[in-house]
């Protein structure tokens, strides 16, 4: 009940709704027993992405991939590589190995990284990241486990110990980590690997996940079964966004009070929480009482929460631009270049706050190419390949009446959005759910790059125009010189 | 623009001229030229009874694709018109719009842009297009003379050709090429000449002997009266200064009629010169005639009463007598025909015209 409640208060109030309605769900049906996060999951890995081989496949390569380059951002090491392997073993048994030469993870907290759901959920920090919640690479080691029977290997190193190698499994009923083996091993460079044995089915979709992944991560050199994408740029530092009283939940509140080392009031709402200056601290402070802290009663806190909850996040421009890391220009230009269209639009918003959290789109237009609209959806720069049909960047896309900008023959579209919280539909991250303030986002964009298309489009046929009055002035001529 | 009688030779200069100068243009990188603008009620001014083009012009040049074709026909049809007069033959304007095919994309696109652009050619040239040798089509309803007319003029073969109006049964027509009416030498003897609208009345005027009766030359224009006919009874009412009287239906295409024979059409009020009679007067029928006569007829049309309220505000129908006649027939909302007054017997036209006249 204990080990419920505490995993209940790491979910934000905006948890992925379905996953935790459905959890409340079966543990009124299991009322008598109670059910870890490991286990609700453990049976519903569709959740999760592990819906069909090819699927499964795919989610265990993006999910290693995902989390390498999010640990090799964050370490800012100087050439980041990551090297993927995905080698049919026997039958539909395959092993997928990741290995990434990032800053390592340390002795400790090994087993809990890979092996407990919700571990690492990132509490007093928000930024853009790749991962969210600590559930992916955990649910690769849940269904290796469940799929084959096989522990996950993990051999990582960091700056300051030696190499460790282990081999871990999930205690589904506890959501504890299981270490089968462990052992110190020899490794130069820092840096974790990860292999897995899984069932499966080999699928194209991988080739392309990681070839789009690799064209708008330029920053890094992703290696994948021998194909070697090298890096070319350098990556800027991001720096992550103050958390704000209405980014926690109510029990969270109750536990930073319960945590913290400040005395009154407003000097704790001062140096909790950024973005909230000295005299606001105390114009609230005044409103509930010179009071100490921890002295506040039940309905007091509650009032204070509330009072705090409508405090919206104000941050100067450079400090959004540092905070969300977009493709760029250059980066979607060469990425849409492939493809050789006949004309490239390129269209960024400017990074926006929005109910706390940054949001940057970007669009880009690669004009001419085939004869339908083809949309490769992107978000934190990764590519979304499945359900194209529930995302919300697909629907935007479709809403427009692209024969109003003259649109006379197919394009392809980059859609990428980077945000310190993307809203995906489901726990797999395949769609982006519906939601009014990126939907007017993305429809600004486009309709920018729509006209820009008009705008090509009547210049064309202007150039047409002149070639024609050239021609027929040549055949006045032969009329004039017939007399 | 006045109108002066102008030989072949003088035709033939006058385009040499102007292909010269587009020439000479065409070398230097563009074509400009001076295109009038659109006849109509508001480019047209009513001065000395006449209605007036105010020759207004709008400079086109080869920039722009409109103004390339428009120079390419014109180059094409000046070309055209060189042919006919030397070779002595002529072209209708639908055999033009037929020639145009052969231009590729700069064909006209209908019979009437051909006409168009012949008018315009009137207005640059400063005469009818008659003298570049292209023709009006024959109309459905032919214009018929009769009375004590003698016309002596030349055909296409240059051999003399006589006629004589008052030989035949109801008249005879006015030929197709009864072009340059200054060729033809007219002798006469009459004492005023009656425009008539319809081919009913003509005959029944023809069989009461009206013409013989009164000395008179019946003319009938068979509804809306051609350039060919229109010139004619400019010669009759002001070179043989013979009395002009119109006679149409009472209904708003009737009295349009005779405000065009009167005072000109906008269409061709360039020329309007060369086609307007103001002399003649107008004798019915009006509303008036309807309203004390009791003549049957109809029901104005939406399209009629349109018309009408166009009427209010036309330039020729701005004298007392008009502005009574379109007022009243909006409010009895009736026309009649120029037959209708058969009801009150084979020759009660005659009574009628006799009083009028």
């Amino acid at each position: 009940m204990k080990n419920c409640l505490w995993n209940l208060s790491n979910m934000k109030i905006d948890f992925h709704r379905n996953v935790f309605i459905q959890f409340c769900c079966i543990f009124l049906m299991m009322i008598k027993r109670s059910v870890s996060i490991a286990e609700f999951f453990s049976k519903n890995k569709q959740f999760l992405g592990y819906v069909n081989p090819q699927r499964s496949l795919f989610t265990v390569v993006k999910e290693l991939l995902d989390n390498a380059l999010d640990i090799v951002e964050e370490s800012r090491v100087e050439n980041p590589t990551v090297k993927i392997e995905v080698r049919n073993v026997k039958n539909d048994i395959y092993l997928v190995k990741c290995e990434d030469n990032g800053a390592g993870i340390e002795e400790k907290d090994v087993p809990y990284v890979f092996c407990k759901f919700l571990f690492g959920h990132k509490f007093l920090e928000k930024k853009q990241t790749r991962g969210q919640q600590g559930i992916g690479v955990s649910s690769v080691v849940l269904y290796a486990q469940q799929s084959t029977g096989n522990p996950v290997r993990v051999i990582t190193k960091t700056k300051n110990s030696n190499g460790h190698e282990f081999k871990l499994m999930i205690d589904v009923k506890k959501n504890e980590p299981i270490i089968i083996e462990k052992k110190k091993v020899e490794k130069e460079s820092t840096g974790t690997t990860v292999e897995v044995l899984v069932k499966g089915r080999y699928s194209e979709r991988i080739d392309e996940y990681i070839r789009r992944t690799a064209l708008v991560n330029p920053h890094v050199t992703i290696e994948f079964n021998g194909k070697v994408y090298k890096s070319r740029d350098k990556m800027p530092e991001i720096s992550s966004i103050p958390v704000m009283p209405a980014d926690l939940d109510y029990v969270e509140f109750k536990e930073l009070i319960k945590n913290t080392h400040h005395e009154t009031v407003r000097s704790f709402i001062y140096h909790s929480f950024r973005g909230i200056g000295w005299e606001r601290a105390t114009i609230i402070e005044n409103k509930i009482g010179k009071r100490e802290v921890k002295e506040l009663t039940e309905e007091e806190i509650r009032k204070l929460y509330l009072m705090l909850k409508e405090i919206k996040l104000r941050m100067t421009f450079e400090e959004l631009e540092k905070s969300v890391f977009g493709f760029g220009v250059k980066t979607i230009t060469e990425y849409l270049k492939q493809f050789k269209p006949e004309k490239i639009f390129v269209r960024i918003s400017k990074p926006e706050l929005y109910k706390n959290e940054v949001y940057l789109v970007e669009v880009g237009c690669g004009y001419g190419v085939g004869e339908e609209i083809n949309i490769h959806r992107f978000a934190n720069r990764m590519p979304l390949l499945y359900t194209p049909g529930a995302c919300l960047i697909t629907q935007t896309v479709n809403s427009i009446k692209w024969k109003y900008y003259k649109v006379k023959r197919g394009m392809i579209l980059l859609v990428h959005i980077a945000s310190t919280h993307i809203p995906y539909s489901e726990q797999s991250k395949d769609a982006i759910a519906e939601n009014e303030f990126l939907r007017n986002k993305i429809l600004q964009c486009l309709r920018y790059i729509g006209r820009e298309i008009k705008k090509w489009e009547t210049y064309k046929e202007k150039e047409m125009y002149l070639k024609k009055l050239e021609k027929d002035y040549k055949e006045l001529g032969k009329v004039l010189d017939e007399m | 623009m006045s109108y002066k009688p102008l030989t072949k030779e003088d035709v033939l200069y006058m385009i040499d001229n102007i292909l010269q100068d587009i020439k000479e243009q065409y070398r230097s990188g563009t074509v400009t030229i001076d295109k009038p603008v659109v006849r109509n009620v508001k480019t047209s001014i009513m001065e000395e009874n006449i209605i007036k083009f105010t020759g207004k012009q709008r400079k086109i040049n080869t920039k722009s694709q409109k103004g390339l074709t428009y120079i390419y026909r014109l180059v094409q049809i000046l070309k055209l018109s060189k042919e006919l007069i030397k070779n002595n033959k002529t072209l209708t304007v639908r055999d033009l719009y037929y020639i145009s095919s052969n231009w590729g994309d700069k064909a006209f696109a209908s019979q009437s842009s051909a006409r168009q652009m012949l008018l315009d050619l009137e207005v640059l040239l400063g005469v009818p297009h008659e003298a570049l040798g292209f023709i009006v089509e024959e109309q459905k309803d032919q214009a018929r003379l009769v009375g004590y007319v003698i016309a002596k003029y030349k055909d296409l073969k240059g051999r003399e050709k006589v006629i004589n109006f008052n030989e035949h049964d109801y008249g005879s027509l006015l030929p197709v090429n009864f072009l340059h009416l200054d060729e033809v030498e007219f002798k006469i003897n009459a004492d005023f000449v009656l425009v008539i609208e319809t081919s009913g009345l003509f005959r029944r005027l023809y069989e009461e002997q009206y013409h013989e009766k009164r000395n008179c030359i019946l003319i009938l224009t068979g509804g809306q009266p051609s350039r060919t006919v229109r010139r004619l009874i400019k010669k009759f009412s002001e070179e043989f200064n013979l009395p002009t009287y119109i006679f149409c239906d009472a209904d708003p295409y009737g009295f349009t009629i005779s405000m065009v024979i009167k005072h000109g059409s906008f269409n061709l009020s360039h020329i309007s010169e060369l086609l307007a009679s103001p002399k003649s007067e107008f004798i019915g029928v009006s509303t008036d005639d309807i309203i004390s006569y009791k003549l049957p007829g109809e029901k104005l049309t939406k399209h009629e009463i349109n018309k009408l309220k166009a009427m209010e505000n036309d330039p020729r129908f701005q004298t007392t007598f008009w502005k009574r006649q379109i007022k009243e027939m909006l409010r009895i909302n009736r026309t009649a025909e120029q037959q209708s007054l058969v009801k009150y017997g084979l020759d009660f036209v005659v009574k009628y015209l006799n009083e009028k006249i």
